[in-house]
């Protein structure tokens, strides 16, 4: 299982297969589980739109949220899948407040994700960018140990 | 309305073990919830149990060699015991422990939720065409100061903003 990061969660609300992380995934076998936070980021980006915009964002957002479950959805036997979302537990308000100690007031979005990847003990999909192995960087030296599944966007595609 | 159930006839017993036989174990497999091994191993006792002659272990063949009988279902697949002298005895199938415990979790794993996979949200998701504006353009960090605890504890309903 993988949590993707608000930034590769905002790629894949968008669906362009000429996303980095939309090619990650064509080659992904782990089940992708959304942290909420991450998909409460998206939303806040796209309220910030025009209207007429926010409305067409919106529907986008509203489709894969339709078919979003947490781990208590019912069997679904032969069904299509769901996709995992993955709620802001009692474990996660512990670790939010240790990550934010260490990250300072950062993104909040992707401070909160951070937290349920690691009380969840889930992985995050993450581009490498510089500020994101900045983050993870920090957290391991503060003792507080994410497992992240590098996106390498040179190698993406090869 | 309420249904009332009645037991199901002998023949109607064997048509709903053919139905839950290999086609169920195959779908177990197929999705990766289910060793073949033991599916294959489960089939066979579900194939004897369909079929109207079947080996079954009487209590005199067990009591003779009881070695024998636990090595065949530990070593080849689930064997089903009954005491034959009895008129209205049940059949009793023995398994292995690993047979046991691969089928519960199959069960379980099939019973939950189908969490999609990269590769399957790739298929279902994936579009052709540039990326919107908006995701080109990036997501701004939303930095939130912390919360002050002396602000929390002094919060009170502005005046005049009752109902």
């Amino acid at each position: 299982m993988l949590i993707p990061g608000p930034v590769e969660t905002f790629q894949i609300v968008d669906r362009s297969a000429d996303l980095p992380v939309m090619q990650h995934l064509a080659v992904t076998e782990d089940v992708i589980a959304f942290a909420a936070p991450a998909l409460a980021a998206v939303a806040d980006a796209y309220a910030g739109e025009s209207e007429a915009e926010r409305f067409r964002l919106n529907n986008r957002l509203d489709e894969l949220l339709r078919d979003c479950a947490d781990t208590t959805a019912p069997g679904l036997g032969e069904a299509a899948p769901y996709y995992l979302m993955l709620p802001f537990s009692q474990g996660a308000v512990h670790s939010f407040a240790k990550i934010r100690q260490v990250l300072g007031e950062d993104d909040i979005f992707s401070t909160q994700t951070y937290a349920i990847a690691h009380s969840e003990d889930v992985p995050l999909l993450l581009i490498r960018t510089a500020t994101a192995q900045a983050h993870m960087g920090t957290l391991y030296d503060a003792g507080i140990d994410i497992h992240v599944s590098w996106i390498d966007t040179s190698t993406e595609g090869a | 309305m309420i249904e009332r159930t009645y037991p199901l006839s002998d023949a109607q017993h064997h048509q709903k073990r053919k139905r839950v036989g290999r086609s169920a174990m195959g779908v177990l497999v197929e999705r990766g919830l289910l060793p073949s091994i033991n599916a294959e191993r489960i089939s066979c006792v579900l194939d004897m149990l369909s079929s109207p002659v079947s080996d079954v272990w009487s209590v005199t063949r067990i009591k003779s060699n009881p070695g024998a009988f636990m090595s065949v279902v530990i070593k080849q697949n689930p064997q089903i015991m009954s005491d034959t002298k009895r008129k209205d005895a049940e059949q009793i199938v023995a398994l292995s422990v690993e047979d046991l415990v691969s089928l519960v979790e199959a069960a379980t794993q099939a019973a939950g939720p189908g969490f999609a996979t990269g590769k399957e949200m790739y298929a279902r998701l994936a579009r052709s065409g540039a990326p919107l504006e908006v995701t080109t353009r990036g997501l701004a960090p939303r930095s939130q100061s912390r919360l002050s605890i002396k602000d929390a504890l002094s919060a009170r309903p502005a005046a005049g903003a009752e109902g």
